[in-house]
């Protein structure tokens, strides 16, 4: 087995390393025989795939679920007076509890924050061209739900690149989808600091603070969103809403 | 309508559970075929390899673990199907010179950093994507199997297991050997 082969698979199963990865990428850049291999290996992993696919699409088109998948099943006719009051009872305790879950979700600052993100960036806008470009790719991945994929692709960006805002505000963005709060507003805070016409950090940051909800991030969100209202920053529509809250 | 947690749990479950699981999937949400072809104004062919290659891709993900339950799987799969319908969309409006770039997933090559993307990119000629596919027609019966398993999601200690080999390192190096033989037959080394 040619030692090529193990190398390449395992750079693509994340086996490597972010030195032994540079490494990788560095060959592919200045040996053409090594970057011939990495061509064979990809498209032979996409023929694969493809073979696959249309394996799985005769599959589900043409057979049908002949199996009855078992499943408990409750006699009705068994079911004692008992029974019913009880599943009565359990109904409303469901019903109590999803109540106050709602009450706590509308009312609380940190559901707002939480709330915020998903109505607001539970998708990244695409542009319908350079499919082959990073911050594409990093918004197909977010899109996809694949974060460790997004992060890898915005941060590549934004450090190729450190004045490219939207990749420092995805990466932000990712972070916040992965609950990895700190990163977040590591970048946010980065993103603050940036000139730009409409600059959302200080109110990302603010929301990210609200739902991370560690000793003093409550009252450090609070004076960030006073700052975001007093300065007339992206976010200072909301800020009213949020604070009511407090 | 069979709940999300039992089709999560009946994907990541054994070999024969995943089969029937993944008609359960495919079949729950089948009624997307029709929105690609209402939506996205996709013929059914293209709506319905839309939804198979997003499914597949779901699947992948979900027994990967790579689906955090953050969503219900009906918006994941949707989420997933409507990138897919776009690729097609974009392939088949501004992009029908670009005949070797068909397949919507490029998961592997996006590992790649922009510029070693570039290069590999002009390497994998519409000429090198017909060889291998020739190539892999030709590849021995075992060959195949362990590969596509692989591609299936199947880590190579699962592989051991259905194909009793002896651990997940003897399965690891016979997927690379069979890699091996396909890429010397593209290049006429083997």
């Amino acid at each position: 087995m040619s030692d090529n082969t193990e190398y390449i698979d395992s750079y693509f199963q994340y086996q490597l390393n972010s030195e032994e990865r540079k490494t990788f990428e560095q060959r592919c850049e200045t040996d053409n025989a090594f970057a011939n291999e990495v061509a064979i290996y990809i498209a032979s992993r996409k023929a694969l795939y493809k073979t696959l696919l249309e394996q799985k699409m005769q599959q589900w088109k043409t057979e049908e679920i002949t199996e009855k998948i078992e499943r408990p099943v409750i006699s009705m006719s068994k079911r004692t007076t008992f029974s019913k009051w009880l599943m009565y009872a359990a109904a409303a305790c469901i019903l109590l509890v999803v109540s106050m879950l709602i009450f706590e979700k509308t009312s609380s600052t940190k559901n707002y924050a939480s709330n915020y993100f998903t109505e607001n960036y539970s998708t990244l806008a695409h542009t319908m061209d350079a499919s082959h470009d990073s911050m594409q790719l990093g918004i197909s991945a977010y899109n996809d739900k694949d974060f460790t994929t997004a992060i890898r692709l915005f941060e590549g960006v934004a450090i190729a690149d450190p004045n490219n805002s939207d990749a420092i505000k995805y990466a932000g963005l990712t972070y916040f989808q992965q609950k990895n709060y700190t990163k977040a507003i590591e970048k946010f805070n980065v993103l603050s600091t940036m000139q730009l016409f409409s600059n959302p950090g200080d109110f990302l940051k603010a929301l990210t603070l609200l739902e991370r909800n560690n000793k003093g991030d409550k009252e450090q969100a609070k004076t960030l969103l006073e700052k975001v209202k007093s300065e007339n920053e992206e976010g200072s529509n909301n800020v009213d809403e949020i604070l009511k809250k407090y | 309508m069979v709940q999300d947690s039992e089709i999560l749990n009946g994907l990541k479950a054994g070999n024969g559970f995943r089969t029937r699981y993944e008609k359960v999937f495919y079949q729950q949400y089948y009624y997307f075929v029709d929105e690609g072809c209402r939506k996205y104004n996709l013929n059914y062919d293209d709506s319905f390899s839309a939804y198979s290659d997003a499914l597949l891709s779901a699947i992948i993900n979900i027994v990967n673990e790579r689906f955090d339950g953050r969503s219900s799987l009906k918006t994941y799969l949707y989420q997933v199907f409507s990138n897919k319908c776009i690729d097609l969309l974009r392939k088949n409006t501004t992009n029908k010179q670009q005949v070797h770039k068909t397949m919507p997933v490029a998961d592997t090559m996006n590992q790649l950093p922009d510029f070693t993307r570039n290069i590999v990119e002009k390497l994998m000629t519409s000429e090198l994507k017909e060889n291998v596919q020739r190539h892999l027609e030709t590849l021995g019966a075992k060959c195949k199997e362990i590969l596509l398993l692989f591609e299936d999601g199947w880590s190579d200690k699962d592989i051991a297991e259905q194909l009793s080999y002896n651990s997940a390192a003897v399965a690891k190096t016979t997927r690379l050997r069979c890699l091996d033989k396909l890429r010397g037959k593209i290049t006429g080394t083997k």
